[in-house]
């Protein structure tokens, strides 16, 4: 269990996770999870595939519902809210997904301002006039507004899925694998974007990446995530100097000796691979 | 050991069966509540009433033209041989309202709007645009499920309507060109023992599978899981699912509501 050295500033904790667990049946996903983040601060939670990244991020939002643990927005606990008091948590947040998540059947506008639109019931010349704003922050021109998802760039896709996010000025923003699957330029204005965004609004933000060097562009403060618990939690700038062989692993991208799963499914891999040859040998 | 595996697979499909119902009724009741709690998304429920009204029009009509024209032939044949012709507009408007209108409409509804609603759902499961409507304070029931359950619980009736009007025009059609009939005698036979009841009785049927269709497309979309395949067993299963329901319900709806 790795708990966060709290500074003597003034800042209020914004998001506190404590002794988060979540199951699928046999499959222990979270393993005791605790973290805290403050005002205005970028967390990225680092971690290789199926480390249980994106289940931690979802129960963080409330899209699911952890089996054991508390989760502390503005020092209230989400897990004991009704319906009614989580949707106004929820105006709180923005996302930005993996693959955008943009609604096909909206233009590009009405995806951006869909909470204003929709849930606000702000009219819809201010909510275009907002729009417009939000297309500028991330780079885009006003020729977008009227496009539908599917007529954008990935890149673009990820611009407006980032504007849809920070539409309603929200307090906490989530990034679920920014830059994956965009090419490096894109990765970099992704990358800026998203601190950018964050320092505009005052936002906290909890990124969850397995790219390193959007970590350290984005992140205040890094937490490795392995096997369901958080293995290491510190400063950006500290992820270099770090002599805990896990991240270090993750950041050279070596095996580890000591891990022997990924050892033993490495020389598994490597016997099947060498059975396959010899077979195919045979056969010709 | 044989029996093992066998009990284990019957326990399991056992199992499976009862998560499953006890899933369905979950989101029945969760989605009929939502269509009686703001917010209401109005803009949703039209498009939707468009969608499944409006555009399956053309081909519930065709389907009811078709089987009315048919209905007067096959009547025709059976009824000539003693020489009761002259129930033939009787026997065609009362079994297009009362019975061949709503289950036809119903399944021609179910296989267009059904699978429609499925793959849309669906793909919006597996892409996280549901769960995107979640981060943005939506409840997905009420801006997904909700408008489609409704529009499909008004649009269905008026469908039906406009299906018994054409089915009975296919009839009238085939019997004065191809059977000679005279057309005022066919359609004062046509009204003289039709009643408001077997109409009525139509509707309420069609509003029942209307809610039957909306609420196993959502369903199977909303609960779909695993990429393009999983889309696809969805949209196949809301079809399946509907359509029995549609026939086992039209019986049940017969046998205890409208027999007398």
């Amino acid at each position: 269990m790795i708990k966060n050295k709290k500074d003597t500033s003034t800042k209020k904790s914004k998001i506190q996770v404590i002794d988060l667990h979540k199951s699928f049946g046999k499959n222990h996903v979270l393993r005791g999870i605790n973290f805290e983040i403050e005002e205005g601060e970028s967390l990225v939670v680092l971690g290789g595939s199926g480390s249980g990244k994106s289940v931690l991020l979802k129960c963080v939002i409330g899209l699911l519902t952890p089996d054991k643990g508390q989760i502390l927005i503005d020092g209230k606990d989400v897990l004991k809210m009704n319906t009614r008091q989580r949707d106004e948590v929820r105006h709180k947040f923005g996302m930005l997904f993996q693959g955008a998540a943009l609604f096909d059947s909206l233009t590009v506008w009405r995806n951006i301002g869909f909470e204003l639109l929709y849930n606000q019931k702000l009219p819809a010349e201010k909510v275009q006039r907002i729009v417009r704003q939000k297309l500028k922050a991330v780079g885009l021109g006003d020729r977008v507004m009227e496009l539908s998802p599917a007529e954008l760039s990935g890149g673009m896709q990820k611009r407006v899925g980032l504007a849809r996010a920070i539409a309603s000025n929200p307090e906490i923003i989530f990034f679920d694998e920014p830059t994956t699957g965009l090419d490096p330029i894109m990765c970099g204005v992704i990358d800026k974007l998203i601190v950018q965004s964050l320092r505009d609004l005052n936002a906290c933000g909890i990124t969850i990446t397995h790219d390193i060097a959007t970590a350290r562009f984005v992140a205040d403060k890094i937490a490795m995530l392995k096997e369901g618990k958080l293995v290491w939690t510190g400063k950006s700038s500290d992820l270099k100097k770090t002599k805990n062989s896990i991240v270090k692993e993750f950041i050279n991208g070596h095996v580890h000796k000591t891990d022997n799963s990924s050892i033993k499914a490495s020389k598994a891999s490597k016997k099947a691979l060498e059975v396959a040859t010899k077979r195919r040998e045979q056969t010709k | 050991m044989m029996i093992l595996s066998f009990l284990n697979t019957v326990g399991a499909s056992t199992i499976e069966f009862f998560r499953y119902v006890g899933d369905l009724s979950l989101f029945t009741f969760r989605s009929v509540s939502c269509c009686f709690r703001p917010p209401f998304y109005l803009r949703q429920l039209f498009v939707q009433m468009y969608r499944i009204g409006y555009l399956s029009l053309p081909v519930v009509g065709l389907t009811a033209i078709f089987t009315g024209m048919v209905l007067a032939l096959q009547s025709y044949t059976g009824f000539s041989r003693f020489s009761a012709e002259s129930a033939i507009a009787t026997v065609v408007v009362l079994s297009i309202t009362r019975e061949l209108g709503p289950v036809l409409a119903g399944l021609m509804v179910a296989g267009r709007v059904g699978a429609s609603m499925a793959a849309e759902l669906g793909t919006m499961r597996v892409t996280e645009q549901i769960d995107a409507l979640s981060t943005l304070a939506t409840d997905p029931y009420k801006y997904l499920v909700a408008p489609r359950i409704v529009a499909a619980v008004i649009c269905l009736p008026l469908l039906v309507l406009c299906a018994d009007a054409i089915g009975v025009l296919g009839g009238y059609i085939v019997s004065i060109h191809k059977l000679g009939f005279n057309s005022a005698i066919y359609i004062e036979q046509t009204f003289q023992y039709l009643e408001a009841d077997d109409v009525i009785s139509g509707l309420q049927k069609a509003a029942i599978f209307g809610f039957m269709i909306a609420l196993m497309g959502c369903h199977q979309g909303y609960r779909s899981r695993g990429g393009a395949q999983g889309v696809g067993r969805a949209t196949t299963n809301a079809v399946v699912s509907s359509s029995i329901a549609i026939l086992v319900l039209n019986y049940l709806l017969t046998s205890v509501l409208f027999s007398k």
